[in-house]
């Protein structure tokens, strides 16, 4: 059965092109269930800002990622605009990432 | 890699559109330096009434720069103000009729032939009208109002005013009504063209992508709106002088006003870059900084030219000062934007399908970031030497200058080559 942690560790492959650090570093995944004895998982992520022209790709490269897990058979990726995502919410393994480090 | 001529989705256009426009801008590009370099010996001489002179404008500001405006804004307006493209069908007419219109246009100018000029102007305007209404209804439907959205109501209220100032003078070519107010209205053209279209375009998107992209803590917003005013003024403001006394001190007065609005947009522009947390300077900001000396130094020469003596103002000084504006601001901070614009289309057609099934490209893995760096190396060069030698009256200079420039653009259409070529 899946975990909400091998979820997140999972979405840590979806990298955002632009910025070049994955969507769990970047702070925008906000939240992660799994049902069903692991076989259904809903993630809630946001973006850096409404206007973000990835609006589209990123949650459907999540449901992606999170389909491929085993035994999951339902994925579901909703985008909310609240919270706003703002820069503090990056992690420092993202912040690394973004000062030049890798 | 296929281009899809339906498609697209709810906030993106199909790929075609936007592309189509890129496409074309480059290649006007290209010709226009090639035109320059051809056609700087004559345009030392005369540059009004030159048909050369006109072509080589034409291929600027027509080809290259509002190609370029009106491919990124299909793809950049629904995103912005999240909304939908309201039709992506007109869209294509105002294609097929833009294309046409300007291919009719350019050789025109150079045959000076007044009737073709009528009939291409006319299908530009008309090109024009479709996206206008296209921009218009999107607009009408935005979810999101901000400070960018307001410079793009600008923006395309003057493109409205220098399409249609662009077909009466045409008209006047073949009739004459215009009569001594002819230079008034050509002046009008290009401060219209110039200062509205493109400049009002170019930091409206500049204010809305550049914090974006550099992730920084300040996002502008306290002296926007006096940016908007203040250019507003300085462009309305020579327009009425224009039309009134065209003093020299209230041309000057109304010129160091837009001064003073550009000087505060950079000002801003600054802190959101020191406030930035992506430590690397993204290259649409480096061109930007190139960029930003470039109007200042083409605004003091303006300046210059309304303020010093007569004998100042040869037509050599005044190409050198419109050269500035043009190949030092507004290409840079096209080119600049187009090294984001040209991978995210590909990215998003070709790659944004198979994210989280395969490993795919980041968008600056897409082209060669030193290139780019040193295409604005030359482009820079290139402009210095052109200014120099047109204001300091020695041509093989400027001549230099502008190859150099050309060396710059065919470089640039190769990595933009490349990029299509994964």
């Amino acid at each position: 059965m899946v975990s909400e942690a091998e979820a997140l560790e999972a979405l840590t492959q979806v990298i955002d092109p632009e910025l070049g650090v994955d969507i769990v570093n970047l702070g925008l995944i906000y939240e992660v269930q799994v049902f069903e004895d692991g076989s259904s998982i809903l993630a809630i992520m946001t973006l850096t800002t409404p206007s973000c022209p990835l609006s589209e790709s990123m949650p459907r490269a999540a449901e992606n990622v999170l389909l491929s897990l085993p035994g999951v058979k339902a994925a579901k990726v909703e985008l909310v605009w609240s919270p706003p995502w703002d820069p503090s919410m990056i992690s420092p393994v993202g912040r690394m990432q973004l000062s030049g480090g890798r | 890699m296929s281009l899809s001529m339906g498609g697209g989705t709810a906030k993106r256009p199909a790929f075609a559109l936007p592309f189509s426009f890129l496409i074309f801008g480059l290649i006007n590009f290209l010709l226009f330096n090639a035109a320059f370099g051809l056609g700087l010996p004559s345009f030392t001489v005369a540059w009004m009434h030159n048909p050369s002179a006109l072509l080589t404008t034409h291929l600027f500001t027509l080809g290259f720069v509002t190609s370029i405006i009106m491919g990124a804004l299909y793809q950049l307006v629904p995103v912005i103000l999240e909304t939908t493209l309201w039709s992506t069908r007109l869209g294509f007419a105002h294609l097929a009729l833009y294309v046409t219109g300007v291919a009719i246009l350019l050789p025109a100018f150079k045959a000076f032939a007044a009737l073709w000029l009528v009939g291409g102007g006319s299908l530009v305007l008309l090109s024009v009208i479709l996206f206008l209404v296209n921009m218009g209804m999107t607009i009408k439907n935005a979810r999101r109002w901000h400070h960018g959205a307001y410079f793009l109501l600008c923006s395309l209220f003057y493109l409205a005013i220098v399409a249609f100032l662009g077909l009466v003078l045409s008209f006047n070519l073949e009739y004459g009504f215009l009569g001594s107010s002819y230079r008034g209205h050509l002046v009008m053209h290009v401060v219209v063209g110039f200062g509205g279209w493109f400049t009002l375009t170019i930091l409206g998107v500049a204010y809305r992508l550049i914090p974006m992209f550099t992730l920084s803590h300040h996002q502008p917003g306290r002296y926007t709106w006096a940016v908007l005013t203040l250019t507003n003024l300085a462009i309305g403001g020579l327009i009425f002088n224009l039309h009134g006394s065209d003093s020299p001190l209230i041309r000057a007065g109304f010129m160091a006003i837009g001064l003073i609005g550009i000087l505060i947009f950079f000002y801003e522009m600054v802190q959101v870059i020191r406030k930035r947390i992506r430590s690397d300077l993204d290259l649409s900001v480096r061109f930007a900084a190139v960029a930003a000396f470039w109007i200042l130094t083409a605004l003091t020469l303006a300046l210059l030219l309304i303020l010093g003596p007569a004998q100042w103002s040869t037509p050599a000084r005044v190409v050198g000062m419109l050269y500035a504006m043009a190949v030092g601001w507004v290409a840079p901070m096209i080119i600049g934007h187009l090294y984001k614009i040209f991978p995210f289309l590909l990215w998003t057609e070709k790659y944004a399908p198979k994210v989280g099934k395969e490993k795919v490209p980041l968008l600056r893995e897409m082209f060669d970031t030193g290139l780019a760096v040193r295409i604005l190396g030359i482009l820079t060069a290139g402009t210095i030497l052109v200014v120099t030698g047109l204001w300091g009256t020695w041509l093989p200079l400027a001549i230099a200058g502008s190859w150099l420039n050309m060396v710059a653009s065919l470089l640039f259409g190769w990595g933009i080559a490349t990029i299509f070529r994964r």
